[in-house]
């Protein structure tokens, strides 16, 4: 049946037809546009506002943070982050005053002609101020969280060699195509509806709840076909559809808010930039005897997602490998900048991008392979993890390993000359790992809701708040469905995601929708079928067993023959039964143990894994790089839709090579200074080779037809790769991103002039080495 | 100002002012709200159009520009002869979230008919990057989406 194949997605006839109506899409009747004031420095009191007179503001609407009903607050995992300042900002762009009217470019003109008059205050702009401060003023940090495992001082002991190393990364903005955008309206009854681009409805519903003091009913979250996301619809959603909310309800009509590219670059939340450190005891051959790391994340100016972005990436810190002992130190730091916030992997391509540049940095010293150092510090199925999780089942890091580095021809792309007809050659490996779903005991807290009905006409549909922003929930739900019931795929759809429809089957996010909320439909469709066989034993005699369904029919086992069509089935059940819903919540495997304030135990149920060789050339004088080939091999368990899911490890491959080569933000005073296109840089057709993308299939025994997660893992290892080839290609080592021409001089430099100081100390004087060309 | 033109076969005689950008004319005046905008600067293409065969940025041309102009949107693309385009993008996964996609579908049949009028070979991965250099897409690494304008372009020539 349909799991394991690549069936065409059940929303592209729309989307390459111009008819899918993405938020911006909707322009309802008498609908107002609504642009936002914002704070124009990094820390400091509001002293004055003014509204000067040349703008007639009778024909506007103006929202503060005196107008908010209930709480001025979005809520995440903290309750710090304030939906609009009130007299004290602490970050450039911090939204101040709402303004709303019926001409969407006289909105603009008004919101732009406000003068605030501010008092600043001394402002925190970077992680380095940050550590050194210590503390951010009128900032609050997440607590620190440590792993500690084994004996560190009798590992290091062991070491023939300990080997240091610092890295560090900056912003990372998702540039999904689609901006944000919300329309909001208000009911007679008093129920705030919205429409928006959206990863978790009921985040959204939560914090309008906080925000106008309304119970559930009374808001009502739609989740409108959403263009790209990647984590960056998860969080900042929630403050956007509270602003065009407080907008509609001062206009007392619809109001649109819908970001243009520069204010999504300038005021949306970003990856959070981190600087890792790595010291790791080895022996000759290469095998760890111990590791101790420090993990260190900016999360702006509120606290927002940053408590789970570090454990993520703590957790992750150690990488696929396996230490006698091992420390992990995290710490959150806060700084006078737009708060960081959830972008796929979710602190794990920070701590990733370290641990695969550190085992090179490593294999150099040992004057090893990196790829034989990897090999003998595998996790392997029976081992413990940093969090001294028991790896029972879906160990994969050696055969995803082997996978890739075969098809690569890595070995024989190692033992060629670098350089070759005038450009420098090189290649590396990026080996990964993810937990998909919420962390240690998460899941079981979220018990995610999902809802199946049987349609009177023989349909299934699918009722859950996982929206499909490009990955393809409304796809594999019914592949999954469909195989759980042996019906037709076709038959099977899911509902829109309307929180006065749907359950709470929890976020889009965390790569868990098909792992987790994807188990649920499974179970679901089973129970669903069940009721309808034992429904046919009913109306034609004999034992539910006896009956199947089969394609678009239910069929009766012992004579092989159809009894019925689905239809027929389904139009009589509603007629006995009345509505044929079912709904079931998912649980989490019960033998699962963690210890939150410890970070110990089982922190994900299973992990995926997953290797990306990369190749590449290096313009010898230009220091231009080109990534000339890319292998991948992914074990994300069994490959529900083989099409859409290599679909997104080449486009989770392409931002990590984005990550690596060219996306960096550039700040002046708090402020972004490149928010476009022109030079804010994404990979565009010309900057990527084309991609061999593979599996392993190793299949989980509490997933969907034995699915793990595959949204986040492809994020994590073309950046590492990327520097790691560069490492071989130019002997120059980058351990900061993204890899640019002007860095990689800057380390040529400073390395020539280390080789020259050594030179000269060793033999006193003698001539300087030459370039490393 | 007054502005006759041709969009999707259909001719429109529209009363705007002249400087107002083709994408709000096709999107807001119009209705056409299968062109989206992505940036509002010309980088990204996600509200590619034709006029007059040519591959432009909606976002960049005044309406004034377009006067007695010959339109085609991703709305009559199928019309258009874009057919074989559309359904090798649905079916090899070249669309994922859609933002991008019904630009990146305007500029690869421009490139179809470019080719068919130079009578250069359409199947050409190179030269199909090249055509789709000016259309961002952060889904998909770009794979599937040349590989559908390969599979599109070789379905259209027979």
């Amino acid at each position: 049946m349909s799991v394991g194949e690549s069936v065409a997605r059940k929303d592209g006839p729309d989307k390459v037809r111009g008819r899918t109506r993405f938020v911006d899409d909707y322009q309802p009747e008498g609908c107002w546009f609504g642009a936002t004031v914002r704070s124009a420095i990094p820390h400091g009191r509001i002293r004055q506002i003014r509204f000067p007179s040349e703008i007639p503001w009778d024909r506007f609407v103006v929202v503060g943070a005196g107008d908010i009903p209930g709480r001025n607050c979005v809520p995440f995992l903290t309750e710090d982050l304030v939906l609009l300042a009130d007299g004290y900002v602490r970050h450039v762009n911090e939204p101040i005053l709402l303004i709303a009217g019926p001409d969407r470019e006289a909105v603009h003109e008004a919101a732009r002609a406000v003068e605030i008059e501010y008092e600043p205050l001394p402002a925190i702009l970077t992680l380095d101020e940050a550590m050194a401060a210590g503390s951010t003023e009128g900032c609050a940090v997440p607590r620190p969280i440590s792993i500690v495992r084994g004996d560190l001082d009798e590992g290091f002991a062991q070491a023939d060699l300990v080997v240091e190393g610092t890295y560090e990364v900056g912003h990372q903005e998702h540039v999904y195509l689609e901006t944000n955008g919300f329309i909001a309206w208000w009911e007679p009854d008093g129920q705030v509806a919205v429409r928006g681009s959206l990863q978790c409805p009921y985040y959204v519903q939560r914090a309008l709840k906080m925000v106008f003091d309304l119970p559930d009913d009374k808001v009502r979250v739609i989740a409108a076909p959403t263009g790209g996301a990647f984590g960056g619809k998860e969080d900042f959603p929630s403050m956007l559809a509270c602003h065009a909310a407080l907008l509609s309800r001062a206009a007392g009509r619809p109001v649109k808010v819908v970001y243009d590219r520069r204010e999504d670059f300038t005021s949306t939340t970003k990856r959070h930039p981190a600087r890792v450190h790595y010291r790791t005891g080895v022996r000759k051959d290469g095998t760890f005897t111990a590791c101790s790391v420090e993990f260190a994340l900016d999360g702006g100016a509120y606290i927002t997602m940053s408590p789970v972005v570090l454990s993520r990436g703590v957790i992750h810190a150690s990488g696929p490998y396996y230490y006698p002992a091992i420390e992990v130190r995290g710490r959150c730091y806060a700084t006078h900048t737009p708060p960081n916030g959830a972008f796929r992997g979710f602190g794990v391509p920070q701590a990733f991008f370290g641990i695969e540049r550190h085992v090179d940095r490593i294999a150099a010293r040992l004057g090893l392979d990196p790829l034989e150092v990897r090999r003998r510090n595998l996790l392997k199925q029976g081992m413990r993890t940093a969090t001294g999780q028991l790896l029972k089942e879906g160990v994969s890091a050696a055969e995803v390993l082997a996978d890739a580095v075969a098809r690569s021809g890595y070995e024989e792309a190692r033992r060629k000359p670098r350089l070759q007809d005038g450009v420098l050659h090189g290649v590396g490996i990026g080996l990964y790992m993810h937990g998909a779903g919420f962390t240690g005991s998460g899941e079981a807290r979220l018990k995610s809701l999902v809802g199946m009905r049987l349609t009177p006409d023989g349909r299934v549909e699918i009722l859950t708040a996982s929206t499909d922003m490009g990955q393809g929930t409304l796809t594999v739900f019914p592949q999954i469905a469909a195989r759980a019931m042996n019906v037709d795929f076709d038959r099977v759809f899911v509902a829109e995601p309307d929180t006065g429809r749907v359950p709470d089957s929890g976020p889009t996010v965390a790569s868990r929708t098909v792992t987790i909320v994807g188990r649920v439909v499974q179970q679901l469709g089973e129970d669903l079928a069940a009721r309808i066989r034992a429904f046919a034993a009913e109306q034609f005699g004999g034992d539910q067993e006896d009956y199947a369904l089969s394609g678009d029919s239910v069929v009766r086992n012992s004579s092989g023959e159809p009894v019925a069509s689905l239809a027929e089935v389904a139009s009589r059940m509603h007629e006995a039964w009345g509505d044929v819903y079912l709904e079931r919540g998912y649980r989490l495997n019960p033998e699962i143990r963690w210890d939150e304030a410890r970070h110990e135990g089982d922190a994900y149920p299973v992990f995926a894994w997953g290797c990306v060789v990369v190749e590449v050339t290096v313009d010898p004088d230009t220091l231009e790089i080109h990534p000339v080939r890319v292998t991948a091999s992914h074990d994300i368990g069994t490959v529900v839709n083989p099409t859409l899911a290599a679909g997104q490890i080449e486009g989770g491959i392409a931002q990590s090579i984005g990550y690596g080569l060219f996306e960096e933000v550039h700040w002046n005073a708090g402020e972004m200074l490149n928010p476009g296109f022109t030079n804010y840089i994404i990979p565009t057709t010309v900057d990527l080779p084309d991609m061999d993308v593979g599996f392993v299939e190793n299949p989980f025994s509490d997933g969907p037809f034995g699915a793990k997660g595959v949204g986040e893992l492809p994020m994590h290892g073309a950046a590492p790769a990327l520097a790691n080839a560069v490492a071989h290609a130019t002997g120059i080592e980058v351990d900061q991103l993204p890899v640019t021409p002007e860095r990689l001089l800057a380390a040529r430099l400073e390395q020539e002039q280390r080789d020259t100081w050594e030179a000269l100390g060793a033999r006193g004087g003698a001539e300087t080495r030459g370039g490393t060309k | 100002m007054k502005v006759a033109f041709t969009i999707n076969g259909r001719p429109h005689d529209l009363d705007v002012p002249g400087a107002r950008r083709l994408l709000d004319v096709l999107r807001e005046d119009l209705g056409l709200t299968g062109t989206k905008e992505g940036c509002g600067e010309g980088e990204c293409g996600a509200c590619s159009v034709l006029v007059d065969g040519e591959v432009v940025n909606a976002c960049l041309i005044p309406v004034a520009q377009v006067q007695g102009a010959d339109i085609v949107t991703v709305e009559g693309l199928e019309a258009a002869g874009g057919k074989p385009l559309q359904d090798a993008f649905v079916q090899l996964g070249a669309a994922q979230c859609g933002a991008c996609t019904p630009g990146m579908l305007m500029a690869a049949y421009a490139y179809y008919q470019a080719c068919a009028r130079t009578g250069e070979d359409p199947l050409d991965r190179d030269r199909i990057r090249a055509a789709l250099a000016g259309n961002l897409c952060r889904c998909t690494g770009y794979q599937k989406i040349i590989d559908a304008v390969w599979t599109g372009c070789e379905a259209l020539r027979r």
